[in-house]
Parts: structure tokens; sequence; C-alpha cells
């Protein structure tokens, strides 16, 4: 569950990107919404509410700027 | 937003990252680091915790009335005990505690402390307590913690100066959310093929913005929890209980004294250790707090983490029967919000409420802390020194420039010095206290990190600290094996699994380190070979 | 985003006391005057000296009225405090008038010291 809270999260990231930007399609940001509520969910069913809603926060920081870096590098490469 | 208070806020932002920067760094890498500290970096300086111990609840209330009878009734009001199961710390501790009338009308704390082997319980130390606390031992992990809440500067001004630095970080961003607006329009890019002071400006804000919600949390938490003790609760006793700070946090406070009956009655410890692990099989229980030890009113508290409440639970026993009360929250059992955000202060703070997964984050977050105001730092001497009318001599940015590589990089090297320097001690120097030697090593190598750039070329002096911190964490391992005969290979057997891993973590980082800096110098050679042009900061190294 | 860029550090920082300190450790020299806030001197003084002292007579201060349960009226202004500092750090520096910045943190304290008075004398 735990791994696929994760899975969830980082698609939601990255559907909220378009070339390096928030993106501006409402379609997107509306998915990229939806499946990060459900990490949300999956996260709070994991941990208890009140857990589960930082640890999502946390781990979505943490990948959002995962994905970022991973991304500037890959585009070097 | 006017311009005039866009270059306002943004002078702000840049005094502020400028004066406490550096700080900033060393408190954020040092709470990074920290994080590890309770239990496994505990579990990994000291031998005798390295495996599981197994609550010994029939020992526990032997000893505890073994030694009740010796101190004598007037230390029975409360006992406090540490249990060594949750390998918090090197020994199980036991306080007895008594208050006494002082000749001006107020109440004293009195009391002793016994220090006891964890695993056999045989007595290792006995103090007064004042003195206990007074004469604290160092192993590098308590170091490291206590290093993160007060800089070892003492109570309060270290206290004072970090939680400053929690409320000057708030500033920070504040300032930096104001400037950097528009960051959504770049919430994903990061340019590392364009120009270093283009990526080092992508990587502050892509830290910046990605975590704002964790560094506001670290900040506002740190602040909190440095004046807590030093200003807030003065200030919060002054009006609502006439200055008696000591009846604020007897309001407060999670654990209540019990109207002594004066009859004596055994507290049953045994049986409500054994009926809170039956009962309650997620929590791990760390402490005991049993208040009136030995009369038919004693109440027990036996508090644990790890289940779904943030601050830990503690479940409250009547001491004579064993009979369960309730399950209480540390402040949350308090009318109104207050004592729940309370409750939600501490573990948020050190990232303790979720096991080690949340650990790693939040000291992967904790890292991106440290990182933002170096960032910062460098980006404003990269621009100073690439700038046509600097404000300030190429000399001062490159001064600054030798302080940000000793200082920051130094807190690294002392830090992965440590690890060495405790298991160094504990083989050459057993059965002996570390303190001084751990100050000693830790503050030794930095300031050494510290003067290094500004005696040799600062380009050597940055190769010595991060080949010296890689080659120190890839060494731990093999000392370690070699020290202590624990190791993979045989971890199995000597089920010391979180010491081992704290091994293999810091052999990972080491290589890592030294993998990414090996690549670093190819790409820097072969740039230099291209004839591109280099950072500002590499021309003046 | 560019033009925030050139924004960086044009005012000198000699006037901060903080910064003097710094600047002499490191030799930082300060060459220019700053542009950028009028009553230099004046709003460093608020917003590291009264600053420090309005959030903190505020916590007492704002136990006295506000409308909640005993612990919250205790609890959360020690709770707001960073936050308060926080407001009034940044305020000091972003006012346009550096005396309107001294009537307000006055006022403020006067006010949560009176409440303070009425408080203890009332008990």
């Amino acid at each position: 569950m735990l791994f696929i809270a994760i899975i969830l999260t980082t698609i939601g990231i990255f559907s909220l990107n378009r070339d390096g930007a928030l993106t501006n399609k409402i379609s997107n940001q509306v998915f990229g919404t939806a499946i990060n509520f459900a990490a949300l969910i999956l996260f709070c069913n994991l941990y208890g509410l009140a857990r589960g809603f930082f640890i999502f926060l946390a781990m979505f920081a943490l990948l959002g700027m995962c994905v970022t870096f991973l991304r500037g590098y890959q585009k070097r490469a | 937003m006017k311009s005039i208070t866009i270059k306002k806020l943004y002078t702000l932002h840049s005094w502020v990252g400028l004066i406490t920067g550096i700080l900033l760094f060393v408190i954020a890498f040092s709470g990074a680091v920290a994080v590890f500290t309770r239990p496994e970096l505990k579990i990994w300086s000291n031998q005798e915790i390295r495996a599981e111990i197994p609550i010994q609840s029939h020992k526990i209330e032997n000893t505890i009335e073994q030694y009740a009878q010796k101190v004598g009734p007037d230390y029975l009001e409360e006992v406090h005990i540490r249990l060594p199961s949750a390998r918090l710390s090197e020994t199980a501790r036991v306080i007895y505690e008594g208050h006494f009338e002082t000749p001006e009308g107020g109440e004293e704390h009195k009391g002793t402390v016994f220090e006891f082997h964890p695993l056999n319980w045989s007595l290792v130390s006995k103090n007064d307590m004042d003195t206990f606390f007074e004469l604290e031992k160092y192993d590098m992990s308590t170091f490291l913690a206590h290093f993160h809440a007060d800089l070892h500067l003492g109570r309060p001004v270290g206290l004072i100066l970090t939680g400053l630095l929690g409320l000057t970080l708030m500033v920070s961003i504040v300032t930096g959310l104001f400037i950097h607006r528009k960051i959504l329009a770049q919430l994903f890019t990061f340019r590392v093929s364009k120009t270093f002071s283009l990526m080092l400006n992508d990587g502050h804000k892509v830290m910046s913005v990605w975590a704002v919600l964790f560094h506001s949390v670290i900040a506002f938490t740190g602040a909190f929890l440095g004046l807590a003790t030093v200003i807030l609760v003065p200030a919060a006793a002054y009006v609502g209980f006439n200055g008696d700070q000591e009846k604020l946090l007897e309001t407060f406070t999670a654990i209540k004294a019990p109207i002594v009956a004066n009859v004596a009655q055994p507290t049953k410890l045994a049986d409500i250790i054994d009926i809170s692990i039956q009962k309650r099989p997620d929590l791990t229980f760390d402490n005991v707090a049993i208040m009136g030890y030995g009369d038919q009113n004693a109440l027990v508290y036996i508090s644990g983490d790890g289940s779904e409440q943030l601050g830990g639970e503690t479940l409250v026993f009547h001491g004579a029967t064993a009979e369960y009360i309730r399950t209480q929250a540390n402040f949350g059992r308090l009318e109104g919000v207050t004592g729940k955000i309370l409750d939600a202060m501490f573990p948020l703070h050190f990232g303790n409420f979720g096991g080690l997964l949340v650990k790693c984050i939040w000291a992967i977050l904790g890292l991106s802390t440290a990182l933002v105001p170096i960032t910062g730092l460098m980006l404003w001497i990269e621009r100073g020194l690439n700038a046509q009318n600097p404000t300030h001599s190429k000399r001062t940015y490159q001064n600054f420039n030798k302080l940000l590589i000793g200082s920051c990089g130094g807190i690294v090297l002392a830090t992965v010095a440590l690890f060495i320097a405790q298991l160094i001690f504990d083989k050459t120097l057993p059965e002996q206290d570390h303190t001084s030697l751990i100050f000693k090593t830790f503050f030794g190598v930095w300031l050494g990190a510290i003067i290094l750039p500004f005696v040799i070329k600062q380009a050597l002096a940055l190769k010595i600290i991060i080949l010296g911190s890689g080659l120190l964490m890839v060494l731990i391992m093999p000392l370690d094996g070699l020290f202590t005969g624990s190791h993979v290979f045989n971890v199995f057997e000597t089920q010391h699994y979180v010491s081992v891993s704290v091994d293999l973590t810091m052999l990972f980082l080491g290589t890592l380190l030294l993998v990414s800096y090996n690549k670093m110098s190819q790409q820097r050679h072969e740039l230099s070979t291209t004839s591109v042009p280099q950072t500002a900061i590499e021309r003046e190294a | 985003m560019a033009s925030d860029n050139d924004y960086c550090l044009q005012g000198s920082s000699k006037y901060c006391i903080f910064s003097v300190l710094i600047a002499k450790a490191l030799t930082f020299p300060m060459e220019r005057k700053n542009t950028t806030f009028n009553g230099f001197k004046n709003r460093t003084f608020l917003a590291i000296v009264l600053t420090l002292i309005t959030s903190v007579v505020m916590i007492p201060g704002m136990a006295t009225y506000l409308p909640f349960h005993k612990n919250d009226a205790i609890g959360l202004p020690t709770l707001f405090f960073p936050f308060i500092w926080t407001a009034l750090f940044i305020y000091s520096y972003m006012a346009k008038s550096v005396t309107k910045v001294w009537l307000v943190m006055a006022t403020l304290i006067l006010i949560h010291i009176a409440c303070i008075y009425f408080a203890l004398s009332a008990e």
C-alpha cells in the first residue's frame, strides 16, 4: 500500500508538469490533484489522519524535488 | 506588487540570508543528522545495546523495590524509569525523587539517579540528581543531538540563538515567497546545462519552493522549542499563574501526582508492564513514571511511541492493583486545541512519528533546509564576483567563500570524524568517559577545516574536506568490524541490525560522495580543456 | 524574475548591528550608501529590539483577553509568538514611515501592559 501511495504521488507530480512549469491544462491539473488526493487517502489509511497528512506532504515535497532535479539532469544528458 | 516593495523584500531576504546563512546550515545539517540520534546512532555508539533488549518486567520490579528500600520513603514520591528495551540510552536509568520544603516556604526537588546495565541490571553508577544532570556524559549521538539544540553554547544562550534562527528562517521564507511569487511558472525548472549561476538559482528555488511547508514547520517548531523554556513559558506564566512557572508546567504536564493515602501497598510494576505490552503491541514503551511508589493510591504512567497518535501515548494504571485506568496523549488530554498542537510540535520537528521512512524523509528534507541558505550565499558570491560594479571588493567575496567552504564543509567533516573517534575511543579507552575527547575531536576538526581555506588554496581545501569526509565515511564499516567484531557477515548471529545498517548507510553515502566528486572533477577537467568558461568561484579559487 | 536578481544587496548593511560585527570579522567593506530603506538605523533597532519586546509582552497580554478556554488563552499566544515576531520584523522594514512603526509597536506594548496590569490588579 505504501508503495502504491508513493507511486501515485509521483504520477500526480508528473502530471502537474508541463515543460518545467505547472501545467495550464485544467484536465491535467484536475487529474494531478485527484491522483495526489488518492495518495493522501492511502497515506492516511496507513498512518492515521494526522500522521498520514504530514507524511504525504513531506513525500510530495521530496518527490517533487527529486522529479525536478532528475528532469534537469535528464535534459542535459 | 510595487517594484520598491519587491526591492525592499529582496534586500531583506538577502541580508537575513547573509547574516544567518552559515549558522542556519550548521543547525539544519546537524538537525538532519540528529533525526537519527535516538535510537539509531545511540545504538551504534554503544555496544551493549546493539542487540535487541527484552523487557524483563520482574527484574525491573525487583530492582526498583530493592533500591526503593535503600533510598528511603522520602524519595518515593516520584520514580522515573527509562526502560532499556527502547535503547534510547546506554543504561537503564532510575530516578527516585522527593519534594522537600525549603526554609523560604517553597518546594525543592531532590533525588538520586541510579544507572543500571541494560541487560543484567547490575548497578553502574549512583549520583545525586543535580550532579547527574550537570555532569552529563556524551557519546557521539548525544553530542550531536545537543549540538543541534544549543550548539553546546549552554542554556539559555544556545537555546535563544537556535530559537532566533528559527525566527529568521521564517522571515526568509515569507520574504522569499513574496519575491519569488511567480515561481509556479518555473516549478519544475532546473537548468544544469546553462551557467553555474543559473543552476544555483534554480536549485535554490526548487529546494525552497517544493519543501516550503517543511521549512516552515521546522522554522516554527524550532523557534518554539528553542524559545519555549527561555522566553515563552515564563511570559505565559506571568499572568495566568502569577509568574509561577512550575504551576503552569504542572497544569500542562501529563503526569499528575495522586493524593497519597499513606497506606503501604506494593506497586505491581511487573504486571503493569506485561499488561501494557499485551494491550498495546504497537507501542514501543520507553519511560515509566510511578507517582507515590509503594502507596495504596500510586499511579503508574507508562509511555510509548509508534501508534497513530502524533505525540506518543501514555497508559495510566492504578499502581497497587495494576488496574488499567485510561490512555492519554501527552498534552492532547487538555481541553482546547493548544494541547493537540503541542503534541504535534515535537514529532513534527524530530520526524520520529512514522518509523524509519519518515526519519529518512525528514533527514533529506532537512538537508534541503541546510542547502537553501548555502545556494543563496553561493549565488551572492558568484554574482558579486561576476558583477561589473560589485557592492563589495573581490577580496570580501573571496574571504566569504573561504569561510563558507571551511565552516560548512567542516561541519560535515567534523560530524563524520565523530564516528571514527567514537570507535577509536571505545577501543583504546574502554570504561572511560569520552565526553571531553568527543568535544575536542569535533571542534578541533571543525576549526581546522575553517582555517584550511585561508592557509592553502581554497580549491585544494575543498578537495581535502570532501575527499576526507568521503574516505572517513567509507572507513567506518571496516573499522567497526575490526574493533567491535560486528559486521555485515555475522549480523544474523549478533543481531546488530541497527548498527550494521548505520555502517552500510555510511559506506553508501561515502562512496556516493567520492564518486560524485570524481565525476564533478572529470566534468570540470573536460570543461577546462574545451575552454568553456568556468564559474566565477572556481576562477577565483 | 531576472530583474529581481538585480536587487541583490544594493544597500550597505553598515548600519545593521549584527552586520557590523560580522563585517569586522570578515573585513567586510561597506561601500555604498543605503538607498532602499529610509531611517535604516531606526528600523534595525525596531526590528531587532522592539519587535522582540513587543512580541514577548503580547504573550501574557493576549492571555487576558483571548475569549478561549484558559488552556488556549495561555497556550495560543505562545504558539502565535513566532508569527507575531516575523510579522513585526518584516513590518519594521517594509512600512513606509518609521514613525508609524514606532507608533504601532508602542501602542501594542502599552495596550498589552495595561491588560496585564488590570488582570494582575484584579486578582
